[in-house]
């Protein structure tokens, strides 16, 4: 009987002390993978919500906030695609709301400032046209803010690339460039190491398959 | 006992940790309509338990711990929070959510009645902010870009905007809340002078074409809202060179912490070379030159707070003559030296509570030297005595300045409501020195007191439908009368996503100088403004379609008697289309206005078509980039239908004015063509921004005839027509500033 009571209440104290951020780790690590690799919207709304509900959950923890950015993030270069450009910024709008919230409680680092140079990056495709000249200038500075902080952070060398990648090459694109950086974004992607459990570490896919495409 | 109690908890703690519960959550999420929602995320508080909805509207999940009772919530953009108590009582727990639309800004009605809108942000806008500096016909002025909107009038022969049947002086043009009264460089005979400000100090407007808010009045037509820049992205300098000269040496600063920012401009423009080049009709001997100095600093504050200065001062001098319609053979002499200050200062900041402060305030004075001589061939000053003549020559000094202050506090409430009071003071100084060959001097001035008080507000019930009601108190002393100026609109979202929005208001406004000057003892003009429109905007396509009537009461008579007695009125529709989705690449806009408008005013004999409203008016905007060879081309092709001209005569005999003579002006062609090439877009290691223009005007060459002028006699007329067919502009604008992409790519490779 006492045995039974002890082991239970260790088991509580345990939850209580250890469990609480052991759980919110393995709920993120859950998601990692599918939030790297999935393309499809309602995928993407799914785990946009699954990270709102730890959200609640976890007041003071900021990487529910920096995925659930990142979810919205990845909705709005999905609508992209789709070729619904007027949902854009509803999603721009979502993911600046959580990278304040995430401001709030944490310092800046280069993670968020890549998320901060994705939003950027995503007002100008709504309408490239009259948002390039305000955008373009607040996306290149957080970048280079990113690598300021941890130049060995493999995600601000893939973002530079995919840059590279899509800008025509008559407005500074250039495949050959793009090639370089993804090399080096993959390089920095073997040896990167995860300053805190289950923080980002999405990317490394993407950086592969566009290293693919390029010849 | 007591371990009997302890026991069962314990393990039913151990259990719910090892092992998933069984107890399945379901539900069905719909609106107040009971359509289902889907993607709507519904959780249970203080855990991670939840699920999605799908397209059915439904979600399910299991609980991941045992519960007595759970707090189901819903959220999602747009909708009400949702938050219920639920007592677990079985394996499967059913919980329908209902969720409450919110008024948002992305899903609300706009109440769009009468206004026109430039900005990159707002959804709801019609233009973005670089089409006001790139739309090919207006050389990059505010208000010839603006002419490219329904609504408005193609007047060659006077600058202004000649808003659905209104006189130049009926529209009001304000740079951050505040009146501008010189926004034009002073008027020259027959000659549209081209706004004062460069389109790039703003990053917005919003063009009222009718039933514009409480917030402003003095306008009888229209309103223009010119909204200035905030702080740079990053410091630059530009230099910017052309065929009429120095366009803009500018430095902009962005101090590090990116909190304040201050600039400094220079301009000098000198039309000399350039007429030389290309030959004018009108004869300049005194081509125009101007000196323009901007200042500007901006300091953002804390609670979302911004602090702008801007001063403009500027000095500039044009002489032309025209050949005397009266004499044969002598010409008259205009001869204009202008200086201009202009400076505003504007603070925006959250106060207490959901209250927002804006502060404007401004003071401009303006001074303009007129000599206007009789002239015989040899340019020696000619004096006759005897009507016409004796009016030909003549010395005029206007100077007027205005100081004014503007407080607004608004309060945003539940969704979008929101309530604005307010209050302004304009301090106005005008006078006139004339001197002609038999009168010395003589002055005229008066001084006017405006002060207004306003009250504003904007209700939405729902999403679909929204409401503006506004009233404004104004009083100004050189009528010594106060008057009420109520306004009201309403919006009413379709199912079609298509929306119906109606505005209605009674607008007042002074007489104009030349009557202050002379005679002080007139009221009020007065013009009421009834107006339907109907607007659908979906994904990068615009529809607009407005009808509108305007009556014109107590308009300004100075025959037979200077009274309040005019009147007139206004009425026709306005079509907007706008489409960049059709043709890839493509923008363009299409404009079409039918008026039909009628005034007896000043010295008409009886109610006439004035000679600046045209009954069609349509326009066509085509822009493409051409991203091969970075080249921008822009097309604008601006049609009118002839305008009235007519020659109201004095007849002695009968001491009346007549119509000695009218007709209708020939019909009006503009195509004119804008090329910007922009060669160092993207290419590395570029420190600077080049942009090369060519914008032609009226490529044809077609006639534009804008009027016609008659001599005393009525016996000649000769057209008015432009200075030349003609306007050729050619560019070279570069900006320097750091590209810092390009410095982190370099450092990568």
């Amino acid at each position: 009987m006492k045995k039974t009571l002890f082991l239970s209440s260790m088991l509580i104290i345990s939850t209580t002390i250890f469990g609480q951020n052991e759980k919110l780790i393995k709920a993120i690590e859950v998601k990692l993978v599918a939030i790297d690799t999935t393309q499809n919207l309602s995928d993407l709304i799914d785990i946009s919500n699954y990270f709102e509900r730890i959200c609640k959950a976890e007041e003071k923890e900021w990487l529910p906030l920096y995925y659930k950015a990142f979810s919205h993030i990845k909705i709005g270069f999905t609508y992209n695609t789709m070729g619904k450009l007027d949902l854009i910024d509803a999603q721009a709008d979502e993911a600046e709301k959580y990278l304040d919230k995430l401001e709030a409680i944490k310092k800046p680092n280069s993670e968020t400032f890549c998320l901060r140079k994705m939003v950027a990056s995503m007002r100008i495709v709504a309408d490239p046209y009259s948002r390039f000249p305000t955008y373009a200038p607040v996306s290149d500075a957080a970048i280079a803010t990113a690598k300021e902080l941890n130049p060995e952070n493999p995600r601000v060398y893939l973002l530079l690339a995919l840059d590279k990648y899509n800008i025509p090459e008559q407005f500074g694109g250039s495949k050959t460039e793009a090639r370089e950086l993804l090399k080096v974004a993959i390089e920095k992607f073997n040896v990167f190491k995860q300053e805190t459990k289950a923080g980002p570490e999405w990317g490394l896919a993407q950086a592969q398959y566009f290293h693919s495409l390029i010849k | 006992m007591k371990f009997n109690s302890i026991i069962p908890v314990s393990f039913v703690l151990l259990f719910a940790l090892t092992a998933k519960s069984q107890i399945t959550v379901k539900g069905r999420v719909t609106d107040n309509k009971r359509n289902p929602l889907i993607g709507i995320s519904v959780g249970i508080k203080d855990s991670y338990d939840g699920g999605t909805s799908d397209s059915g509207g439904r979600y399910a999940f299991r609980l991941s711990d045992k519960a007595d009772s759970i707090i189901i919530y819903a959220s999602s953009v747009g909708y009400r929070k949702y938050e219920q108590k639920i007592a677990v009582t079985s394996a499967t727990v059913i919980a329908d959510i209902d969720l409450t639309e919110e008024i948002t800004e992305m899903k609300a009605v706009v109440i769009s009645a009468g206004s026109f809108e430039a900005s990159d942000q707002k959804r709801n806008a019609a233009l973005k902010s670089i089409d006001i500096a790139t739309t090919a016909s207006a050389n990059a002025d505010v208000t010839s870009a603006i002419r490219t909107l329904p609504g408005t009038q193609q007047v060659g022969q006077s600058e202004g905007l000649f808003v659905r049947g209104g006189s130049a002086e009926e529209t009001k043009i304000f740079i951050d809340g505040t009146l501008v009264n010189n926004f034009f460089y002073s008027s020259v005979p027959e000659i549209a002078q081209r706004g004062r400000f460069s389109p790039f100090l703003f990053k917005g407007l919003l063009f009222s074409t009718g039933g514009y808010s409480a917030l402003y009045g003095q306008a009888l037509s229209s309103a223009l809202l010119l909204e200035s820049v905030d702080l740079p992205e990053t410091s630059s300098g530009s230099v910017n060179v052309s065929s009429v000269g120095i366009n803009n040496l500018s430095y902009e600063k962005l101090l590090k912490n990116k909190k304040a920012g201050f600039g400094i401009s220079y301009s000098y423009l000198n039309l000399t070379p350039y007429f030389k080049i290309v030959p004018q009709n009108t004869d300049y001997f005194k081509p125009p030159v101007y000196n323009n100095i901007e200042l500007n600093f901006r300091i953002r504050l804390p609670k979302n707070g911004m602090l702008k200065f801007y001063s403009y001062l500027n000095k500039n001098r044009v002489g032309v003559k025209y050949t005397d319609i009266d004499s044969g053979g002598l010409k008259n002499s205009f001869d204009l030296k202008n200086r201009n200050l202009y400076s505003n200062l504007s603070l925006k900041q959250n106060i207490c509570r959901s209250w927002r402060l804006l502060i404007g305030a401004s003071f401009s004075t303006n001074n303009d030297r007129i000599i206007q001589e009789l002239q015989n061939m040899g340019s020696n000053n000619v004096v006759l005595t005897g009507i016409p003549y004796m009016s030909k020559n003549f010395n005029l000094m206007n100077t007027n300045s205005l100081a004014q202050v503007r407080t607004v506090l608004e309060k945003k409430l539940k969704g979008l409501t929101a309530i604005r009071l307010g209050g302004e003071y304009q301090l106005l100084k005008d006078k006139v020195v004339f001197a002609n060959p038999w009168i010395a001097g003589r002055t005229a001035a008066y001084t006017e007191h405006y002060k207004a008080l306003f009250a504003e507000t904007d209700i939405y019930l729902t999403n679909d439908i929204a409401l503006k009601a506004g009233t404004r108190y104004e009083h100004s002393s050189v009528i010594s009368k106060g008057n009420i100026a109520p306004r009201i609109s309403v919006a009413y979202k379709l199912p079609n996503k298509g929306q119906v929005s109606a505005a209605c208001g009674i607008f007042y406004q002074r007489p104009e100088r030349d009557i202050l000057l002379w005679n002080n003892r007139l009221g009020y003009q007065k013009a009421s403004h009834y107006i339907i429109n109907y607007q659908k905007i979906i994904s990068l396509q615009t529809f607009r379609a407005e009808l509108f009537y305007k009556k014109y009461d107590a308009l300004t008579r100075t025959f037979p008697d200077t009274s309040n007695a005019g009147n007139g009125y206004a009425k026709g529709i306005d079509i907007f289309w706008r489409d960049r989705k059709t043709i890839k690449g493509i923008d363009y806009w299409l404009s079409y206005s039918y008026l039909n408008s009628k005034r007896n005013y000043l010295n008409y004999p009886y109610s006439l078509a004035p000679n600046f409203a045209a009954a069609h008016t349509a326009s066509v905007v085509i822009k493409k980039f051409f991203d091969k060879i970075k080249l921008t081309v822009n097309a604008s092709y601006t049609y009118s239908s002839g305008r009235p001209y007519f020659n109201l005569k004095y007849e002695n005999t009968l001491n009346k004015y007549n119509v000695a003579h009218q007709g209708k002006t020939s019909d009006y062609h503009n195509l004119s063509l804008g090329l910007y090439y922009t060669p160092n877009i993207g290419k590395s290691n570029v420190k600077k921004q080049v942009v090369w223009i060519l914008t032609v005007t009226n490529i044809p060459g077609s006639r534009q005839v804008f009027d016609y002028r008659y001599s005393y006699n009525g016996q000649n007329r000769q057209a008015v027509e432009p200075p030349a067919r003609r306007f050729i502009f050619l560019g070279c604008f570069i900006s320097f500033g750091t590209d810092r992409t390009q410095e982190a790519i370099n450092n990568t490779l």
